[in-house]
Order: C-alpha cells, then sequence, then structure tokens
C-alpha cells in the first residue's frame, strides 16, 4: 500500500471515527451520565 | 534505501522487549483517550449550543410568523370576544409538528433583568432526544399551557444551548409567562423547587402540589453536569 493510500484510509477512518463519536456515543454518554433532564 | 529503512524498522518493532510494547500500546491508548475527551468537550460545550440554538432561532421565528395575524389575549378573556363574533377557538392541536406547543419566559416582579434565559424559550411536543436537542420539551400526556392539570416541561441544564442552566434561579413568587398556540398568554407563579430521583414520576402527575389549580412543571438534571437528579420547579396559574 503506498504512502498516499494509507494516509487517505487514515484520514477516512478518522473521520468515520469523528462521525460515530458525535452522532452516536457522545450523545449516549450524554443522556446516561451528564445531561438527561426527563423523568422516569 | 526506503526498504531497506522499512526491513531495519520492522525487524527493530519484532526484537522489542514485551514491556516496550505494553508501554508503547499504553501511551497510544491514553492518547486516543485524551483525544475522545478533548472531543467530547467540543460536543458538549460548542457542537450541541450552536445546533440547539440555531434550531431556537428557527423555532422562534416560525412562531413569530404563525401567531403574527392573531392578537395576544389575556387566558381569561375568549378569543372570540375580541372580533365581536361567536367562532369555535382553534384547537390547541392545530399547529405542525415540530413547531412548539408553547413559548415560556421568565421574569421577577420589580426586577428588569431577565432571570434563566435572556430569550423567550419554544417549547417543543415531546422530550424525545430529537426534540430536546431543539430546546425544552413538553411531557406528553400532561396538559397544555392554561389547561387544568400539569403542564410538564423538561429541559437541558447543560449542553444543547442550556436552556435550564438557571433553573435554579427561579424563587418563590418569579413568574413564568406561557403563551400557547392561539396566542393566549397565561401567568404562573413559582411556588415551589425540589430535587428529587429520576424515578420520581410523579412530580409530573395531574397535581402535584395538591392544591387543585393549573400546574406548571419543569425539570432539568441536577446538578450541573449529572444525571444522577433532577432539580423541579412547580408553579401555579395565576391568569
Amino acid at each position: 500500500m503506498s504512502r498516499t493510500v494509507r494516509a487517505v484510509v487514515l484520514v477516512i477512518a478518522v473521520l468515520v471515527a469523528v462521525v460515530v463519536l458525535f452522532t452516536v456515543v457522545f450523545p449516549w454518554v450524554d443522556r446516561q451520565f451528564f445531561a438527561n433532564p426527563v423523568l422516569g | 534505501m526506503v526498504r531497506s529503512a522499512g526491513l531495519t524498522s520492522t525487524r527493530t518493532a519484532a526484537a522489542r522487549p514485551w514491556s516496550a510494547r505494553i508501554v508503547a500500546v499504553l501511551g497510544w491508548a491514553l492518547l486516543i483517550a485524551g483525544a475522545c475527551i478533548l472531543l467530547y468537550l467540543v460536543y458538549a460545550l460548542l457542537f450541541t449550543s450552536v445546533a440547539a440554538e440555531r434550531a431556537q432561532d428557527e423555532l422562534r421565528t416560525q412562531w413569530t410568523d404563525r401567531s403574527a395575524p392573531e392578537p395576544v389575549v389575556p387566558a381569561s378573556e375568549p378569543a372570540a370576544d375580541l372580533v365581536g363574533e361567536p367562532s369555535e377557538p382553534a384547537p390547541q392541536e392545530d399547529a405542525p409538528p415540530d413547531s412548539g406547543v408553547a413559548l415560556i419566559e421568565f421574569s421577577r416582579p420589580g426586577d428588569a433583568s431577565t432571570i434563566v434565559h435572556d430569550e423567550p424559550l419554544v417549547v417543543l411536543d415531546d422530550v424525545s432526544v430529537g426534540d430536546l436537542q431543539q430546546g425544552p420539551g413538553h411531557y406528553p400526556g400532561t396538559a397544555l399551557p392554561g389547561e387544568p392539570g400539569n403542564f410538564a416541561v423538561a429541559g437541558h441544564r447543560t449542553t444543547y444551548g442550556a436552556p435550564f442552566f438557571h433553573l435554579d434561579a427561579l424563587r418563590r413568587g418569579d413568574r413564568v409567562l406561557v403563551t400557547d398556540r392561539r396566542g393566549r398568554r397565561h401567568t404562573y407563579e413559582v411556588a415551589e423547587q425540589r430535587v428529587v430521583l429520576p424515578s420520581d414520576t410523579w412530580v409530573i402527575g395531574d397535581d402535584p402540589l395538591r392544591s387543585g389549580r393549573p400546574t406548571l412543571t419543569l425539570t432539568t438534571c441536577n446538578p450541573r453536569f449529572s444525571a444522577a437528579e433532577r432539580l423541579v420547579v412547580h408553579a401555579e396559574l395565576q391568569s
């Protein structure tokens, strides 16, 4: 695998990880531990 | 040249002792954990607030556009009296979904400064995750503004614009002005503030103050940056 391809794959992987963190992981962590205003 | 360097590097890595490898893995794990914590702070303190404030701005604009042609009347006067001809009042459910069930503002008699939140807050139809990301939400199944029963509203205290960040500033006698979908304004007076467990759903029941009067209940997380408890403010309908 050439350096360029490796760099592109790495950037895409990081971007996917950030999107998953911001849309799935962080909202869940937020609701569970830090910010849930709803009763019940 | 490059190949030989690569081979040398591979051999060096293979020749590393286990302790060095463990330290390297631990170092990377700590770096990634640190990056995740930084990203979470960006998410919690910046990203969610920008998105929520934009959503509230849009909702306020929609609310203003929708209610502009209708006169704002006190809750005690039927809307038909103003135009002088009998007509059926429009049901509060007329508004399109996601446009809000009410607009709430906070004030303190004899004090011109704003409390709780600088801008009026549009209350959304539900307390789903998506709704609360845009602003306070109305607990489904509870009363609507001005109706008998308990108009219960939840809002974030931190993140997502933190509409109820200063909810603890409300004191007995403060006013919560609620405008419903028909443009009627209802004034609630703060009666009580308490901290309860997340499972204490009785506070959003029909008559949590046992006064027999229409009630407004606001809930948010407590303490700030924790979902361990809920801060609850009860207010009673005055007019």
